[in-house]
């Protein structure tokens, strides 16, 4: 059996604006195993972002635990979570704003080692990046080049040794494949499961492009204004996948297949709603062709089949 | 079938202070009255100095064309005066670019932004009857008529792009060029559009060249597909026959390979080996040769011409260099 690595209790963000309370992340439970990927699917302002930064203490969770190997990370004193920051990395999604333009390639990598003091001997620390560097499919030569010299595919890379450089057990992933091209999108995609399958590294992937969720992950999450609407094992998602905004959501992607050219699509109409001190109920009610009364009723997630969780008083029947 | 588009040879090169960039080689490509044509590629492939090149939008002291032509309804577009151009652009050929946050003018109403449009092209157009057409196209794309007072930054990414494209139909163009036009909203925000385009085109009979990187989205959306790699067309065919894959391009192969999709079920993605072309160095033999698993000596050497595999379905590689189609 796996064991939990990661665990969201309950996790709120609510970010105080002027015009109101925005709800980014509303009471969001659910875990991560080791050597497990979680997919968390939505569409732009969802909250899975902010969700993301939120598991690693990028963002203070407002109410709620984040629970590492059974410790509270959220509330935890910053001397304590220091030692456990090395374990949680995140990689970004663009590979051009999210590395430092002034530090070359071997310096961007050695960073980490060098903030985390976690190897002191010099010697040791080059070879730590050299051996990261080469994991990642980055020749040694690009040591002392600099970000501007290399194109997406190759800077990803180098987000991605700098996360590995410190032997993380969990990776928040946020769109780190968005801004390729898909012939190198399937590289870094490959990459992440092969490190994946040697380190044991839980990933939390975090993506708009329903199709690289299928791929990647083993767990699906399906969020909608900062909850979660629907969250099952991947084949029971995209086999079973009972909630209106799901089906909406997957019944959108084009697909390549010429057999589901014609096919009747149920497109979602409207857009998402204002985040801003929602009204309790069910916030996809708006756009749902089933809403009914009873969807203005907080609807909490329930459990359908094995695993496969659903927030529908209508579905769950 | 009537041509209403005919792109010859054309070449096009950037130069700039650091190197040439060979933006387009020998790109050939036609268009029918009424078509709707799929235009895919990887970034850098040529896919919006094509566009640009068809309205003559190139950035001038920059760009340079050194070879080929462009015939838009018989007449060559590179010849065309400046007041003919302005009688082209907008108004015969009208282009919605893929960011709607940045294509809007932000001190304007849309309302005024797409009454603008008429009032350039139809100078001898009422008031009364532009301000009726605005609204007209408002309801057209999904927006309340009276938001057309409302500055872009009152709308979402959605309804922006909506306003973008009533701002390209509203002058009832024959030929619509939308350079990616769904990359930057979401899927089901992305589906909504797709389909009003696709309405709008039926109502309208415009044709549509549609760029994208997604070929999903072309499955979907058009009939006719061209791929586009190293500057120039590698593969066009109809939907049916390109997505068949039976007979493709190897690069086109590749692209299939590689992208994840709902309805395949491998655990690994067949990435493309190496990189996208740079541009820089002047092309020789096949731009994919370097990257292609089945490329030889000769792929490298000479330049592969078309090959007609079946009726209107050509490939341009040396593999297919037996085929008898037409």
């Amino acid at each position: 059996m796996s064991e939990t690595l990661i665990q969201a209790v309950n996790l709120k963000k609510y970010f105080p604006t002027n015009a109101g309370v925005v709800h980014a992340v509303d009471d969001v439970s659910f875990s991560i195993n080791a050597g497990e990927t979680l997919g968390v699917v939505g569409e732009s302002g969802c909250g899975k972002s902010t969700l993301g930064r939120a598991m690693i203490r990028l963002y203070e969770p407002t109410e709620g635990k984040v629970l590492y190997r059974g410790q509270d990370i959220a509330t935890m004193k910053k001397e304590d979570f220091y030692k456990i920051q090395k374990k949680m990395q995140m990689i970004f999604q663009d590979p051009y704003s999210s590395i430092n333009p002034h530090f070359s390639v071997g310096e961007t990598i050695l960073d980490p080692l060098r903030i985390s003091k976690e190897i002191t001997d010099k010697k040791e620390r080059m070879q730590k990046v050299a051996q990261t560097m080469e994991l990642c499919g980055l020749p040694e030569r690009y040591f002392n080049t600099y970000p501007h010299e290399l194109d997406g595919g190759r800077r990803q890379r180098v987000g991605l040794a700098r996360a590995l450089v410190l032997d993380p057990e969990f990776i928040v992933c946020d769109e780190p494949v968005s801004a390729l091209d898909v012939s190198i999108q399937a590289q870094i995609l490959n990459l992440l499961m092969d490190l994946q399958e040697s380190r044991r590294i839980a990933y939390m992937f975090i993506t708009h492009d329903l199709c690289v969720v299928r791929h990647i992950s083993h767990y699906i999450m399906v969020m909608y204004m900062g909850q979660v609407v629907e969250y099952a094992p991947r084949d029971e998602l995209f086999q079973h996948h009972v909630h209106p905004y799901t089906v909406g959501l997957l019944n959108a992607i084009p697909t390549v297949d010429l057999s589901k050219r014609n096919r009747e699509r149920h497109l979602l109409a409207g857009e998402v709603s204002n985040p801003i001190d929602p009204p309790p109920g069910c916030r996809f009610a708006n756009r749902c062709p089933y809403a009914s009364e009873k969807c203005k009723e907080p609807q909490p997630l329930t459990e359908i089949a094995p695993n496969h969780f659903v927030a529908c008083h209508e579905c769950a029947k | 079938m009537e041509k209403l588009l005919e792109i010859k040879n054309l070449k096009v090169q950037y130069n700039t202070d650091e190197a040439v960039v060979y933006a387009l080689n020998d790109f050939s490509l036609d268009l029918n009255k009424g078509e709707i044509l799929g235009v895919v590629g990887e970034t850098g492939a040529g896919k919006t100095t094509m566009a640009l090149s068809i309205m003559k939008l190139l950035p001038e002291h920059v760009a340079e064309v050194t070879g080929g032509n462009i015939t838009y309804n018989g007449q060559d577009v590179f010849k065309m005066s400046k007041k003919e151009l302005r009688a082209l652009r907008g108004a015969e050929i009208s282009m919605i670019f893929q960011d709607p946050m940045t294509s809007l003018n932000p001190v304007m109403t849309v309302g005024d932004q797409i009454n603008e449009v008429l009032k350039i092209h139809h100078p001898d157009m009422s008031k009364q009857t532009r301000a009726e057409k605005v609204a007209e196209i408002l309801t057209l794309v999904g927006i309340p008529p009276e938001r057309g007072a409302q500055f872009p930054h009152q709308f979402s990414g959605g309804m922006k792009q909506r306003v973008v494209i009533a701002m390209a139909l509203v002058a009832e163009p024959n030929l619509l060029l939308a350079d990616e036009p769904t990359t930057a909203l979401d899927v089901t925000i992305q589906a909504q559009i797709l389909m009003l385009m696709k309405e709008l085109q039926k109502k309208f009979g415009t044709s549509m060249i549609l760029i994208t990187h997604d070929l999903g989205i072309v499955a979907e959306f058009c009939e006719n597909v061209a791929v586009v790699y190293g500057g120039e067309v590698i593969e066009r065919g109809s939907v049916e026959q390109v997505f068949a894959r039976t007979k493709n391009h190897p690069y086109t192969d590749s692209l299939f390979k590689c992208i994840p999709d709902l309805t395949t079920d491998a655990t690994r993605l067949t990435p493309i080996p190496g990189f996208v072309l740079d541009s820089r160095t002047a092309p020789v033999g096949c731009p994919f040769a370097e990257r292609c698993q089945k490329a030889t000596e000769r792929c490298v050497q000479v330049k592969p011409s078309i090959h007609y595999v079946e009726d209107g379905h050509y490939i341009k590689c040396h593999l297919y260099e037996n085929e008898v189609g037409k």
